[in-house]
């Protein structure tokens, strides 16, 4: 298994499409994940499709983008085929769960906010996120974003956790997404984004993704090397 | 030139500046407006106007003055803009005019999902519909190429998918520049009165013969071949979605897609074992080729409904079997923590309103927990349907109807419904409250004629909608802020709805979002994309 953590997906040249679905509530900055994203396989050279659904998203609304590497040709992600889900919401992260293959990662930040309906007792916010999605795919790892992005000094920095610890799973370095961050975020905050998301990454390097009774797994068939 | 990953539009943007369009303009619409921001960012001059059909005008008369325009809006825009676009078909440009229409299959953020295309039919316009951001970024050169060799507007038909997706764009060198702007007297042409729009109906349909002529030999349409017994005729995002679903069949991508291809169209069936057509929205160019004689296989009617993707094709193409799409339903928005809209539609619900509503964030009033909206339809209806409600209904619930409409939608269609208003009294009199928030907050805080700014934030005239409202003889004005002065607003409106009198109310309270965003600097001009 700890052999596996040095292996990464391979985006270059093998013609394989890696998915990801970025899931979010207006205002997170999920979209601006995708964007840096995207911007790093530009810059790796990889062909690179996004696509984002907004218009009422600011207010509050699910906030669902893709991205998709490789010489795919649809921009959209067709449902059972996302390879990483980045959730920057835990019950969002849950929603589109159905987009992952069954080989397929979670990458969750714990975080819940509470929509107004729970708030009226019309609807109840579930409290087994972590075993749901465990049913979608058996690969899952659920951090403390916010609680990391707070610390470094700002709540909006969970986006650039959540990167950090995707871009373990994927082989462009180092210096493409400290260039890729440095492009999209505003000036003023770049330092601070590349704090956050070193913080991500070494996260899922060091979390403990042996033992099964945390909410931090990962699966063996993730790591393939196309 | 350099690789870009690029936005559609922003895609167009920078097509558009390329073609050295020598004006934007367009009205915000979800999900077209971040178009004229990016071509203003570029350097491009780029303007908001008040109502789509006031921006097809300016570019119209852009158009006339012998130089490059182009107008965007999304899909309903069009309606309203539509008046200008059918006559200017006829009328024609002395130099080029691009409608950019954003269409939202789906309806991510719109009330219906009616095609483009058909307008492109009904008026008599070339249509053009990008699949991904180079088709973007080459159609909208095109389109300013098409209108300026037949002097005819043309119609790029985007879609929410296309608007919003990015891929890697390559730039061509930009144009020479665009012919100077001069004054040319042609009345036949310019003043379309019936004996000038007789000949000009005829000289259009000449145009469009000529234009699918040069279609069908060099237009922006591709055939693929294929190694199965399937072939696909296609346009738009769609394309990218059945290459995926089915890469073997054989595709015929339609660039322009009206005037058709037809002869290609015709040929490419007739190559086929079997020959279908995946379009989104309406089935235009499968009841085109079915009308020419084109021989092609049944694809069910669920086709029209929402957005395609991979996985809807595939369930199309292994015949009708009858989708399941279990795309997971979203977190629905809200108005966000502090936004004084709140405030107003609890004192509504409080009062027992009957509320016709317009379109805006307002809109989100009609969802739980406030469901306090009882109407909305179209931009600007709140206030002729609130009247319509008063005449209508018996006394007792006539007087508690009200009509509330946001600040930019009053601007963009309200005016007249106010002239409706102050003309036509109900016998209860009536109730308008205009919901001042200072921007087109909905589509994300563009300016408009009420903020007192241009598109680039330049200081602008601010209309005064109390000023207007007493020019128009309504006896009864008053403006409050929702949030120092509840408790006024909330007599007033009680005051306004026991009287048998017009009452218009402006409650005025910046927008949490836009006073954020107007506290940050201004973006700078000519930067690169």
């Amino acid at each position: 298994m700890k052999k596996n953590k040095g292996e990464k997906m391979n985006t270059g040249h093998s013609g394989k499409t890696i998915n990801v679905v970025i899931a979010g509530v207006g205002g997170q900055g999920s979209i601006t994940s995708g964007q840096i994203a995207a911007r790093a396989a530009m810059l790796h050279g990889t062909e690179v499709a996004m696509s984002e659904v907004h218009g009422m998203a600011q207010r509050g609304g699910s906030v669902m983008s893709t991205v998709r590497y490789g010489s795919n040709q649809s921009p959209v992600i067709p449902m059972g085929e996302a390879d990483f889900l980045l959730g920057f919401e835990s019950l969002e992260a849950l929603r589109y769960s159905p987009y992952l293959r069954s080989s397929g990662v979670a990458i969750v930040s714990d975080q819940r906010i509470i929509p107004t309906i729970e708030a009226l007792k019309k609807a109840t916010y579930p409290t087994n996120i972590f075993a749901e999605l465990k049913i979608q795919t058996k690969s899952a790892i659920f951090l403390p974003a916010l609680e990391i992005a707070a610390e470094i000094g700002n709540p909006r920095l969970i986006g650039s956790v959540l990167l950090g610890a995707f871009s373990a799973f994927m082989d462009f370095s180092a210096s493409i997404w400290k260039q890729a961050i440095t492009d999209i975020v505003p000036h003023a905050t770049i330092e601070r984004n590349l704090q956050a998301f070193r913080a991500g990454y070494e996260f899922t390097i060091d979390a403990d993704v042996l033992s099964a009774e945390k909410p931090v797994t990962v699966n063996d068939s993730v790591f393939i090397t196309a | 030139m350099t690789r870009k990953f690029l936005m559609g539009n922003e895609a167009v943007a920078l097509g558009a500046f390329h073609a050295r369009a020598k004006r934007g303009t367009g009205y915000p619409g979800t999900p077209s407006s971040e178009i004229l921001d990016v071509f203003n960012r570029l350097g491009g001059a780029a303007a908001w106007a008040p109502n789509e059909k006031v921006a097809a005008e300016v570019a119209l008369g852009v158009a006339f003055a012998g130089t490059r325009a182009f107008v965007t809006m999304k899909h309903v825009g069009l309606n309203v803009a539509a008046d200008v676009l059918f006559t200017a078909a006829y009328s024609g440009v002395d130099g080029a005019l691009v409608f950019v229409v954003a269409d939202d299959p789906g309806m991510a953020s719109s009330q219906n999902e009616q095609d483009t295309a058909r307008y492109a039919v009904a008026a008599g316009v070339p249509l053009l519909e990008p699949a991904d951001s180079q088709d973007a970024y080459d159609f909208t050169r095109l389109a300013f190429a098409v209108s300026e060799r037949w002097k005819i507007p043309v119609l790029i038909k985007l879609t929410t998918r296309v608007c919003h997706s990015g891929t890697v764009v390559v730039p061509r060198p930009e144009d020479a520049e665009a012919p100077v702007a001069k004054f040319n007297r042609d009345i036949k042409s310019h003043v379309m009165v019936p004996g000038h729009a007789r000949p000009a109906h005829r000289q259009l349909r000449k145009k469009l013969a000529e234009i699918a002529e040069w279609n069908i030999k060099e237009g922006p349409n591709r055939r693929i071949e294929g190694c199965g017994d399937l072939g696909i005729i296609t346009a738009g995002v769609a394309f990218a979605h059945a290459k995926e679903a089915a890469p073997d069949a054989a595709f015929y991508k339609v660039g322009m897609s009206y005037p058709l291809p037809m002869k290609n169209l015709i040929e490419f069936c007739n190559d086929m074992k079997r020959a279908v057509v995946i379009e989104e929205n309406d089935p235009c160019m499968r009841d085109a080729i079915l009308a020419a004689g084109g021989n092609l296989s049944h694809v069910s009617e669920e086709m029209r409904f929402g957005e395609l993707n991979v996985h809807r094709i595939r369930g199309l193409l292994s015949d009708d079997t009858p989708e399941v799409q279990p795309v997971p339903s979203g977190k629905p928005p809200g108005l966000c923590a502090g936004c004084p809209h709140d405030r107003v539609f609890r004192i509504l619900k409080q009062n027992d309103c009957i509320v016709a509503g317009d379109i805006g964030c307002y809109t989100l009033a009609a969802l739980p927990p406030l469901e306090a909206m009882d109407t909305q339809i179209c931009m600007g209806a709140s206030i002729g349907m609130g009247l319509g409600l008063r005449h209508a209904l018996p006394e007792k619930d006539a007087r508690r109807v009200v009509s509330v409409i946001g600040d930019s939608t009053f601007v963009h269609s309200g005016l007249t419904g106010l002239a409706e208003m102050a003309y036509n009294v109900p016998k209860t009199g009536h109730v308008l409250l205009i919901l001042d928030n200072g921007t087109t907050a909905m589509t994300g805080q563009q300016e408009h004629p009420g903020t007192g700014r241009t598109l680039d934030a330049e200081p602008a005239s601010q209309l005064d909608y109390a000023k207007v409202a007493k020019a128009m003889n309504i006896p009864n004005v008053f403006v409050f802020d929702v949030v120092k002065e509840k408790d006024a607003f909330e007599q007033a409106l009680k005051n306004a709805l026991a009287k048998n009198e017009l009452t218009v109310i402006i409650a005025r309270r910046p927008c949490v979002l836009a006073a954020a965003r107007l506290g940050a600097q201004k973006k700078p001009k000519g930067g690169a994309l």
